[in-house]
């Protein structure tokens, strides 16, 4: 399982270089989302509590370290996100598109929220925020989009990774195959 | 009475002279066109033409479908020389552009009295909340943290973070970034902090300071990070509200920061 974990690690880290390079391009503006919520998602909803936090752990870090914004911020909200899906396993069909979708959608759009919260913009300057505010909602609305066919990507790679190392998952919170 | 040999002579004789005498009347009258020749045009031309037509519309056919196939193949040789060609263009006219902005840089770098070292920019930010970006110097190039970052433009931002060969830039357009700098004409003191990524707010500058649209905005060297007198933005909004000690400025950046490619990290 460690084997599938640093795969994983592997997958995040190019969508980290991926979007810290080509998409932040001005073409692609405003267009695309933070990649590693998918990623955080799938693994809360596939891979076991250690070796999927491990993960995100990992990434958050990594994130922070690149990030101009207060450290642990993306370490925390990954964390939370993780847990956060992790729990709602257990009372919802987490293997429904719609739900993927509106689960990633709001994973998004919490993060925009907590990043605003974090830069502590007095309320008299608050007005400048809007214009940032403005690309939230089509990332938005692209994660929810394009949220459940990167899952369903991930989870084919999870379940060669597996065919490959011949390992059975039998743990009932499966979602995506 | 005569043998058949003697008939046949005659014969050949008789056509001869036939031949010979209607060749002389033939040639009496050149181009001479009788109903023979009409009814003879009609009668085989067309056939003339449509094996005529045939024959091209075969060759057409040759031409233009089979002998295509080595056609297709010169064009898609000329196609690729064409791609290759147009690649060459584009990466002479990126190296003219490289050329121009490191020429500028460099006529920047020999005009300031501060020892510099160049860099590239090869990482932005994660998230469009924060502002900063990566250049591809660090520690084993001389830089620390606090160093300035400058272009040609103007300032872009100080380092807070250096590595081995990297380092990561802190860029005067987010929020936690702020310079001390003052308007140029006038002198009016304030401190630039960042804003939005096309546009910085000067703040703490005196009401009855002088300050018009338009004024240059220059790093006034009191931080103690960025050298004094380099261009910082141009004032692009002025309120005075009813109450209060200060003015509300808002300066617009000179360096395009969607577009920062090269710049300076200032030494000393």
């Amino acid at each position: 399982m460690m084997k599938v974990s640093c795969i994983y690690l592997v997958v995040g880290l190019s969508a980290v270089v991926a979007q810290t390079t080509i998409l932040r391009l001005p073409l692609f503006h405003g267009i695309f989302y933070d990649l590693l919520i998918p990623l955080v998602v799938f693994l809360s909803l596939n891979l076991p509590n250690r070796e999927g936090i491990f993960v995100v752990v990992i990434l958050g870090l990594i994130m922070d370290l690149i990030s101009g914004g207060i450290f642990g911020l993306y370490l925390s909200i990954y964390f939370w996100i993780f847990l956060w899906v992790k729990s709602l396993t257990k009372f919802f069909d987490v293997g429904d598109t719609l739900f993927q979708s509106v689960l990633i959608g709001v994973c998004v759009l919490a993060q925009h929220l907590i990043f605003c919260i974090s830069l502590s913009v007095p309320w008299a300057e608050a007005q400048s925020l809007t214009v940032q505010m403005t690309p939230v909602l089509s990332q938005t609305i692209i994660a929810a989009l394009t949220g459940p066919v990167i899952l369903l990507l991930l989870g084919r790679l999870l379940t060669r990774l597996q065919r490959l190392s011949g390992v059975t998952r039998e743990t009932g919170d499966t979602a995506i195959r | 009475m005569f043998s058949k040999k003697l008939a046949r002579i005659l014969c050949v004789v008789l056509f001869a002279l036939i031949s010979i005498v209607l060749l002389s009347i033939s040639a009496k009258h050149p181009h001479r066109y009788t109903i023979v020749d009409r009814v003879a045009m009609a009668g085989i031309v067309p056939f003339q033409d449509g094996v005529s037509r045939t024959m091209h519309f075969c060759a057409r056919m040759w031409h233009h479908y089979f002998y295509l196939v080595s056609v297709r193949e010169e064009y898609d040789r000329l196609k690729g020389m064409l791609a290759k060609a147009e690649m060459e263009k584009s990466w002479s006219l990126e190296s003219e552009l490289a050329c121009r902005r490191l020429r500028k840089l460099l006529e920047m770098k020999s005009e300031l009295p501060y020892r510099m070292v160049p860099a590239s920019v090869v990482g932005l930010d994660p998230s469009g909340w924060f502002k900063t970006v990566f250049i591809n110097r660090g520690t084993e190039d001389g830089i620390s943290k606090g160093m300035a970052v400058i272009t040609s433009d103007g300032v872009v931002g100080r380092v807070i973070g250096a590595s081995g060969r990297y380092a990561k830039v802190l860029l005067i357009i987010d929020r936690s970034s702020a310079v001390d700098a003052l308007v140029q004409r006038t002198r009016s003191r304030g401190i630039i902090e960042g804003e939005t990524s096309e546009s910085c707010r000067f703040k703490y500058v005196v009401r009855k300071a002088d300050i018009k649209i338009e004024d240059t905005v220059i790093s006034s060297g009191l931080d103690g990070l960025f050298p004094k007198g380099l261009r910082v933005g141009a004032i692009s909004e002025i309120s005075r509200p009813s109450s209060g000690l200060f003015q509300e400025v808002k300066v617009r950046p000179f360096v395009d920061f969607t577009r920062l490619e090269e710049v300076l990290v200032v030494l000393e």
